[in-house]
């Protein structure tokens, strides 16, 4: 395999890597969003707080789950960033 | 109650979606893999399947066959992450489905289980859960709502004033299923100088009164539909404005400097035909085609008279429901209904039921309709009687005999029947003029 062979592949499986990240990450919205909505709903059917509060730590879950998968993109973001320098250096 | 199938490997979504379809009064059954779905699909039917494409073990395109295997109408929704995927699906699988883009709204499942509860797309009488009618032009007109309604053009409503442009409009709205709002205006209601601000929003200090920056119907309706009725009523100087807002797809608010994109479906309605339109110029040749892409034209209540006793019990059904009462709508009154050119169409018919509902006995059981239901727009010619102050009862009577005799051929038993009196009491009358006459 040619070195441009290589770069080709590693370009590709890194753009997988990020559309898979992306759809996590939208998922992760959309179970915000739905469990949003069904707290909304029982607030308003006036269910118990417990069950409420059951749906509010589905959000924080989701919250804590895409703040990790945002700290890691984070990092491969900075991955091209330093072997640009490195480059140039 | 609707049996839905949720397939979707995300756990944390769907046992929220669960929850809710539990609470809106349906049942869901969770499948997190194709090959639980499979599992599901073979002991069970569904009235709605609901499909993520991703799935662990395949994509959910290959539950369309199982689900159309069942003997129950399994309504299809596939769940996307990308719009660009609906048009990849609809080449697959045809128009018929539906699309939920994440994150999914409330509303957008309401919106899909009143169209999965349709099936034909009837639910307690209703056509996309707004539209009532059985006759075959209406039947046609589901038909075209149907197909125009995934195709995103911009819509135009023709149909004489009361046929129910809006909810017609309404009905491609639900079809459609967008995530944005359905947002209704009249553009003959605005002021010559607001209707600008109204429709583009505007900027603060832009205009005197304009003490905060306030978004447009265009911005509200952004992902949803925007209606304009009586768009033929536009001051022609602001037409220039809205038609590079519907070319461009963005949006300058007035006094602004930088435009918006938005992206909503445009459906227009006017009581105009296109021909007035074209002769008195009230709408620019260049936006009237921007506009009409997929003309529409409603008809009018005469059209469809066999439809009239559906959309008066279902008006009587809601004035029920709002009073709490279980008033019946008389059977002998239906000819009569029927038999009416309702001027003033689905409108008119909606407001004598509300007139009647209140003028009815609280004794009774049944509301009561007025003896005439003439309307001052009404079409039916009254014949002129020649009637005047001064002439004498006996007069009238030997007119209105005389007319009603001749107006029915000289059938004297259906005058007789017409005119309230015995067969023989109209001989005994007609013998007294002859005997006059002599």
């Amino acid at each position: 395999m040619s070195r441009d062979d290589s770069l080709d592949k590693s370009l590709v499986d890194q753009c997988r890597s990020d559309a898979n990240q992306l759809h996590e990450l939208r998922n992760i919205v959309n179970a915000i969003s739905m469990n949003t909505e069904v707290a909304k709903l029982k607030i308003e059917n006036s269910q118990s707080d417990q069950e409420v509060f059951e749906n509010l730590n589905r959000i924080l879950n989701e919250c804590k789950k895409f703040s990790s998968i945002v700290s890691l993109l984070r990092q491969q973001v900075d991955v091209p960033e330093k072997t640009d320098h490195q480059n140039r250096g | 109650m609707l049996n839905i199938l949720l397939v979707d490997d995300d756990h944390a979504f769907s046992e929220a979606f669960s929850e809710m379809i539990e609470m809106l009064g349906h049942h869901a059954t969770l499948a997190h893999s194709v090959a639980e779905a499979k599992q599901a699909l073979a002991v069970e039917q569904f009235d709605l399947g609901l499909l993520d494409l991703m799935l662990p073990d395949g994509s959910g395109l290959e539950l369309l066959d199982e689900m159309s295997k069942g003997q129950r109408a399994t309504h299809l929704a596939i769940i996307t992450g990308h719009p660009v995927v609906k048009a990849q699906v609809r080449t697959l699988c045809g128009p018929h489905i539906s699309y939920l883009t994440k994150p999914i709204s409330l509303d957008q499942i309401k919106s899909l289980l009143a169209k999965a509860g349709d099936k034909g797309q009837v639910d307690d009488g209703l056509h996309f859960d707004c539209l009532v009618g059985e006759s075959e032009v209406m039947k046609k007109l589901y038909k075209t709502i149907a197909r125009v309604a995934d195709s995103g053009a911009n819509v135009m409503l023709l149909g004489e004033s009361g046929v129910g442009k809006e909810l017609v409009a309404r009905a491609i709205h639900n079809c459609a299923t967008p995530t944005g709002a359905f947002v209704a205006a009249n553009c003959g209601a605005f002021s010559r100088e607001l209707i600008g601000s109204e429709l583009f929003g505007h900027e603060k200090g832009s205009f005197t009164g304009a003490i905060a920056r306030k978004g447009g119907l265009f911005e509200r309706a952004d992902q949803g539909t925007l209606f304009l009725d009586e768009v033929t009523e536009m001051p022609l100087d602001l037409q220039p404005t809205l038609l590079r807002t519907l070319e461009t797809g963005m949006v300058l608010r007035v006094g602004g400097t930088k435009e918006l994109p938005v992206q909503c479906r445009v459906i227009s309605a006017t009581n105009r035909s296109p021909q007035e339109i074209a002769e008195k110029n009230c709408l620019r040749e260049d936006i009237y085609y921007r506009l009409a892409v997929f003309p529409i034209t409603i008809p009018p209540l005469r059209d469809r008279r066999g439809d009239i006793p559906l959309l008066a019990r279902h008006f009587l059904k809601e004035l029920n429901e709002r009073g709490g009462t279980t008033l019946e709508l008389p059977e002998r009154d239906m000819a009569k209904l029927q038999g009416y050119d309702w001027p003033g169409n689905v409108r008119e018919l909606r407001h004598t039921i509300h007139r009647a509902y209140i003028m009815s006995d609280p004794e009774s059981n049944e509301i009561e309709f007025p003896d005439q239901l003439a309307s001052p727009f009404s079409s039916e010619e009254i014949a002129p009687t020649g009637l005047r102050v001064g002439t004498t009862i006996e007069d009238t009577e030997r007119q209105l005999i005389l007319m009603t005799v001749e107006e029915l051929g000289g059938d004297k038993r259906k005058a007789a029947e017409m005119l309230g009196v015995s067969l023989k009491t109209l001989y005994n009358r007609l013998n007294q003029y002859e005997r006059v006459k002599e």
